[in-house]
């Protein structure tokens, strides 16, 4: 074999190897959408489509009375693009979901609550899914209220008074020398 | 050589020689003062010369001071006892066994039907134990000592010991546990000991019963015989012969991974096999044995088989064990009983007495809501007598303690706290009909800090009267630790007793500082005082203390079955949570050792039992103050209760750096590693610090962590917001250094300012903070500067049953353990909350990257309904909620993680205050 043969097939390899770790990283980071194996799988793939403006992955999260209306308004209100830009927009000011179960799961529907975090408030919702195959899928969905958190979205550590004692050293003075 | 040069030669001769005569009246001098200090301190010798002796008074003379000597700084003659018919006080024979080469403990006497007495001790020597054993030569006059080297006392007779023989042991390089002496009915002396075998270098062997005995006129040893085969330990063995010469045998097996009493016999014969005593699921520790006239076997051990440590009695007929009887069972600490029967067919018991549900709650926190429900480990204790009669159990008054080690003046309310209690009791019956009781006494040393004072314990003798004990003599230089098993043997001769002990030379001056352990053997001439029993009382269980509380014992197994039960699959493997308690003091330690923390040997019963970890460590400081012996115990035991899978200890020691270094607790899978000395610059006056130091070169962490790279090891620093132990987070090493004691139940946590158990810096001054407080070492501010620190809780100094690491590992394995915390797969707890924290199926403590918003899943099972959670990223937090319930699941997506490195963790508050800190999870965000 030359040397040039050589070369052509480590670079060969090299290649390969490469394209075989970028698909298999894609496919680990892509895994959680497609898999949809549990209700709160089920929401995050929801946020996380709604975020990204992925219709399909969006639409995915759906199924029955809910998903007919879903895929209405994606014929009636100007196709994939308007309903990608439409659920960017709705979660543009979301800092983060937060899901729980509100009542024991069965082996083919849970209840959840879905709390939607904003700066001051967080909007509560309902959302019934059912198992559909493999997946779970959201049948409905409905807010029941808003509520201001223990502890607002960002609030920084040390954000209390002033220390009683003031006379308390800098933290970095080394006492030992 | 002329005149001149005569003269300056005679000159230089009478120089050197008024040079020689000088240097060594100096050295006598220093010798006289160091022996003045370690017997006259530490023995409290008596000093009256013994007066119309017998052998044995002539004997006990020889302990006696020369008349004009200097006197002893406390007579022993000064402890208080009611009505004591004599006069003279008792004084001890013989001298030390040791030879000085090496740390001696477990010391045993047996005696041959012609009086010949034979002495045995474990020798701790050049990295392995040996059993030495001598014989007694008899008593000489002293000029004889300079001829065979046996120790001079300060009168004119001696007692003089042969060399030591090695027995030779199934090892090469042994580890031995209790060895004990025993003249069988063929009159033949046998070692009886524990001893490990099959350890290597990675894995811990099994502790199994050996006996040998001396043939041939003492000339040779003969076989080894193996008295036991269970694959688990079997070791606290207790050695009795009977009035056949039959040689018995009790210990402590463990079968299933908890104690179990167990019994053999020597006929003259052959050894019989091991017979089960007790069994069950609660656990039996350190039984007792006597033989009554009527040969039954009376076998006395304490158990924690009531959620809580009692006494119990049972017997032996033939090879039927007979009921359990219960002695003592309150909720106070019943434990560490002895048994001797007595000639009148009585059943004689001792055990210790210590505080109300020993070893649970007790902590910074809790005292500050007297929520402390529990007494410390090393509480005070006083023994406790009865006698066992017919069915009934009769009251014995209690051994005496001095009136100058009695509690409390106004000026000092806590002394009682800190001295007077005895423990570790021992009961012998003499064929006289005497009753004799040996015990260790604790006592004050000289005044430390804040009004407190430095306590050791000593080991004391006395013996049943009419009126009760007669005074105590305290034994020559026994000054040292609490776990210290003496042995007592009623000589066949006459009356009088003899006392195997060790001691380490400690002095009151330095009570906390061990010199050396060494053996001693003595012999107590026959007291003047009639045998006598004072009139008993039927035995009362004591009072409860005030606004006693108790504990739900019942609520805490329902707790840990659910933690053991738990798995979860880990990167594609099987993994279970093991709780434990990775700080935790005894006796070892210098600073509050002798005290508060109780002993080494204690550490085990709390772990195993009370507080029912699956692992853990001893971290005394420097492995008990870089002094070999302890390091050696700290080691040997960590084999000894090696107990998979039910407990698994580590071997752990604390390095105590001051402030800004800070302290770290540090960890093996394996024995044998040195401790990492501190690394001192040469300002520091005296000796090497046992216990911290602050004066360590400036790269002194750095090469901890490299020292801990090269022995794989792990470093665990506490208290880090403190500005006396903690740290300024200037180092850490992810790899030996992978996670921090957020809180711990000592003192406060310290994760970030205003958080749960955080020192309340806008309410109490840092001042009152327990340790000292500053904000630089807040674990946050680690988090910050972008340390990968996961979270443990552990326990320090006095605390108990508030402050668990749990770690999801594979199985409970040293290795495994060390690992799983060097992966972070751990929270802290100050109960048995379940806590899973992950990441896109990232569990907690791992890094992962993603272009995706992080979907972050918590799972708990709270003790309590959850009242809080809190999920924290990079220094903010981000969700908060109340959900109030025991069960939670929630699952956060982050729709605004940063580009780059994000770290998340989840802290939890239950309804009542108990918390819970998941280790963080870092992602890498690689989108927009």
């Amino acid at each position: 074999m030359k040397p040039k043969h050589v070369i052509a097939a480590i670079a060969t390899v090299i290649l390969l190897a490469g394209a075989a770790i970028w698909s298999w990283r894609s496919a680990a980071s892509a895994a959680p959408e497609r898999k949809l194996d549990s209700p709160e799988a089920c929401l995050v793939a929801m946020t996380r489509a709604s975020q990204s403006g992925d219709v399909q992955a969006y639409l995915d999260c759906f199924t029955g009375n809910l998903r007919q209306e879903l895929d209405k308004e994606l014929r009636d209100q100007g196709g994939v693009q308007a309903l990608g830009e439409r659920l960017r927009t709705s979660v543009a000011r979301l800092k983060g979901t937060a899901s729980y179960e509100e009542n024991p799961a069965t082996s083919d529907g849970a209840q959840l609550i879905l709390e939607r975090i904003y700066p001051q408030h967080n909007e509560r919702w309902r959302v019934a899914l059912r198992r559909d195959g493999q997946a779970w899928r959201v049948t409905s969905m409905a807010m029941i209220g808003s509520a201001v958190p223990p502890v607002e979205y960002g609030t920084p550590v040390f954000a209390i008074d002033a220390p009683v004692n003031e006379q308390q050293p800098p933290p970095n003075v080394d006492k030992r020398r | 050589m002329n005149r001149n040069g005569r003269w300056l030669l005679g000159v230089l001769a009478a120089g050197v020689a008024l040079s020689i005569w000088g240097f060594e009246r100096l050295a006598t001098a220093q010798r006289d003062d160091a022996t003045k200090a370690a017997k006259g301190e530490a023995a409290g010798t008596a000093k009256q010369p013994a007066k119309k002796a017998g052998p044995a008074k002539k004997a006990a003379a020889g302990q006696a001071n020369k008349p004009g000597t200097k006197k002893a700084a406390k007579p022993v003659d000064d402890h208080p006892v009611a009505d004591d018919p004599n006069k003279a006080p008792v004084k001890p024979t013989g001298p030390w066994l040791s030879s000085g080469d090496s740390y001696d403990d477990f010391c045993s006497v047996a005696e041959k039907a012609d009086g010949t007495l034979y002495a045995a001790y474990l020798a701790y020597y050049d990295g392995h134990d040996q059993i030495r054993v001598h014989k007694r030569l008899g008593t000489g006059a002293a000029k004889d000592a300079t001829k065979n080297g046996s120790e001079k006392n300060d009168a004119d007779q001696i007692v003089r010991w042969s060399t030591r023989t090695h027995m030779p042991l199934v090892e090469a390089v042994p580890d031995i546990w209790m060895p004990q002496l025993a003249v069988d009915a063929n009159d033949l002396l046998w070692v009886i000991w524990s001893e490990q075998v099959g350890r290597t270098e990675k894995k811990s062997g099994n502790w199994d019963l050996y006996a040998r005995a001396l043939e041939d006129d003492g000339k040779r040893w003969g076989p080894i015989i193996r008295l036991t085969t269970d694959p688990k330990p079997d070791i606290n063995h207790h050695v009795c012969v009977d009035s056949k010469g039959v040689i018995h045998v009790v210990w402590q097996g463990h079968p299933d991974n908890n104690g179990d009493v167990m019994l053999c016999r020597y006929d003259g014969k052959q050894w019989s096999k091991p017979l089960t005593v007790t069994s069950g699921s609660g656990a039996d520790w350190y039984p007792q044995i006597a033989v009554d006239r009527e040969g039954t076997e009376w076998i006395v051990f304490d158990s924690y088989r009531n959620g809580d440590y009692d006494i119990f009695l049972t017997s032996v007929r033939g090879n039927k064990p007979g009921d359990v009887i219960p002695i003592a069972t309150s909720k106070y600490y019943e434990a560490h009983p002895t048994i001797a029967c007595s000639a009148d067919g009585k059943v004689w018991l001792a055990w210790e007495q210590g505080g109300w549900l020993w070893g649970k709650d007790q902590g910074h926190w809790l005292r500050a809501y007297s929520k402390d429900i529990g007494t410390a480990l090393g509480t005070v204790r006083n023994v406790k007598v009865a006698v066992y009669d017919g069915g009934s159990l009769k009251a014995a008054p209690a051994p005496p303690v001095p009136e100058e080690e009695l509690p409390a003046t106004a000026a000092n309310p806590k002394a009682k706290r800190q001295a007077g209690g005895t423990a570790m009791a021992t009961l012998a019956a003499g064929a006289d009909g005497r009753v004799w009781l040996g015990y260790r006494l604790h006592k004050r040393g000289q005044t430390a800090q804040k009004g407190r004072f430095k306590t050791y314990w000593t080991q004391n003798v006395t013996h049943m009267t009419a009126d009760g004990w007669a005074k105590p003599t305290e034994m020559q230089l026994s000054a040292g630790r609490i776990s210290v098993f003496s042995r007592l043997l009623p000589c066949k001769q006459d009356g009088s007793l003899h006392v195997a002990y060790s001691g380490d030379m400690r002095t009151p001056a330095d009570y906390h500082q061990p010199i050396q352990d060494r053996a001693f053997a003595t012999t107590l001439p026959q007291p003047d005082a009639r045998v006598g029993v004072p009139a008993l009382s039927s035995y009362e269980a004591p009072e409860p203390p005030d606004a006693a509380s108790e504990f739900d014992v019942a609520g805490e197994v329902a707790d840990l079955k659910a933690i053991r039960g738990d798995r979860r699959t880990i990167d594609g493997v099987e993994h279970r949570i093991v709780r434990g308690d990775l700080h935790r003091h005894t006796e070892l330690s210098w600073d509050v050792g002798p005290g508060n923390d109780g002993s080494y040997l204690d550490f085990y019963r709390y772990m195993i039992d009370v507080a029912a970890m699956d692992f853990g460590s001893l971290t005394d400081h420097q492995g008990g103050g870089q002094y070999a012996y302890h390091w050696w115990l700290t080691q040997k035991s960590a084999d000894m209760y090696y107990l998979p899978p039910r407990f698994v200890p580590l071997y752990g020691y604390e390095r105590s750096v001051k402030f800004p270094d800070g302290h770290r607790n540090v960890f093996h899978a394996y024995r044998g590693v040195p401790i990492f000395a501190f690394q001192l610059k040469l300002t520091q006056q005296g000796t090497f610090p046992g216990v911290a130091s602050g004066d360590v070169v400036e790269n002194d962490t750095k090469l901890l962590y490299e020292f801990l790279r090269k022995t794989g090891g792990l470093a665990i620093s506490h208290t880090t917001a403190t500005d006396t132990m903690g740290t300024d987070w200037r180092d850490n090493d992810p790899e030996v250094e992978p996670v921090v004691e957020i809180y711990q139940g000592a003192r406060n946590s310290s994760e970030v300012v205003g958080g749960p158990r955080v020192h309340p810096i806008d309410k109490e001054p840092a001042d009152k903070a327990p340790g000292g407080y500053q904000e630089a070492g807040m674990v946050w501010n680690a988090l910050g500067k972008g340390y990968r620190l996961g979270t443990t809780s552990s326990s320090d100094h006095g605390s108990t049953h508030i402050s668990y690491s749990l770690v999801y590992t594979p199985k409970n394995d040293r290795q495994e353990i060390i690992d799983s915390i060097r992966k972070r797969q751990t929270y802290g707890a100050t109960d048995n909350l379940i806590v899973a924290f992950e990441a896109d199926g990232h569990f907690m403590g791992q890094e992962y990257t993603t272009n995706k918003p992080p979907a972050l899943k918590l799972k708990v099972h709270g003790t309590a309904k959850i009242d809080r959670i809190d999920l924290i990223r990079n220094a903010q937090y981000i969700y908060a909620s109340s959900p109030g319930k025991r069960d939670v699941e929630v699952t956060y997506t982050d729709m605004e993680p940063k580009t780059g490195t994000n770290y998340y963790y989840f802290r939890l508050v239950q309804e009542g205050g108990e918390v819970a800190w998941a280790s963080p999870i870092w992602v890498n965000f690689e989108g927009q």
